[in-house]
């Protein structure tokens, strides 16, 4: 398969996975500046910095991934609904798409 | 129920619209400022009593890039829910179009002009002759009796 392509089709995967794994390494990071002293008063900024901007970054991963999802379930809707309307065209009529009043009320 | 074929609509190709994105940009925008806000006040001071405020900021922060996220995601998941909804009610009014397509076209018996019997399509009888289509009403009325093959 060609990477390329491949990564141009799966971008958003892709960058969930950057998220996260950056969100796990910015919790690292977070965990082993705080460690590395005995004051609450120094360890506060690696928590604040480190610790939410790592939960942070994981759920903007998550978020991506499940985003992925649903843009895939979303060109699945698209195929299935240009099939219907081709074979409605075929047959020389066409049925009212509710869909499509969905999508054009939502504008 | 029939009209002319209509014209492909121009649909979106994401489940979300651009003030969607602007709205999640947004949130999340806040939230990054705030952790920003909340990292910068509270190293700033050595006083852990002094930090814990800007602790419960960064908390606040965290949360509302969570609801953006959240917002985001079930924004997608309505859209989605609605455009199955309306696919489905098509699919489900497409055999009721093809009966009464189907029931259109069964009235309608094939002849060889000139000739005094009507058949029905596929009639071994009419094979590769010229035939013209017309309600068996009409034919009957021009004079053709049912074929005895197919039974007209």
């Amino acid at each position: 398969m060609d990477l390329t392509r491949w990564a141009r089709a799966q971008w958003d995967r892709i960058a969930a996975w950057l998220l996260i794994a950056g969100g796990v390494v910015t919790l690292l990071v977070g965990w082993w500046g705080v460690s590395h002293t005995a004051y609450l008063a120094e360890q506060m900024p690696y928590l604040i910095s480190a610790g939410m901007f790592g939960l942070f970054l994981l759920g903007l991963g998550a978020t991506t991934w499940l985003s992925a999802d649903l843009r895939d379930e979303w060109r699945k809707l698209d195929e299935l609904a240009d099939l219907l309307r081709s074979r409605d065209e075929t047959r020389g009529e066409a049925l009212p798409y509710p869909e499509d009043v969905a999508v054009a009320s939502r504008r | 129920m029939t009209r002319p074929p209509a014209p492909l609509p121009n649909q979106q190709p994401y489940p979300w619209l651009v003030p969607d994105l602007f709205r999640w940009f947004g949130l999340l925008g806040l939230s990054l400022a705030g952790v920003v806000v909340a990292w910068w006040c509270a190293s700033g001071t050595a006083s852990f009593g002094r930090q814990l405020p800007w602790l419960d900021v960064g908390v606040v922060a965290v949360v509302i890039g969570g609801l953006g996220n959240m917002t985001w995601l079930l924004q997608g998941r309505r859209a989605l829910a609605v455009r199955r909804r309306g696919l489905l009610s098509a699919l489900t009014a497409a055999p009721e179009a093809m009966t009464a397509t189907a029931a259109a076209t069964d009235t309608e018996r094939l002849a060889v002009p000139g000739t005094t019997r009507h058949h029905r399509a596929g009639c071994p009888a009419i094979a590769g002759k010229a035939v013209e289509a017309m309600p068996a009403t009409d034919h009957e009325r021009a004079g053709r009796r049912p074929c005895g093959l197919c039974g007209g």
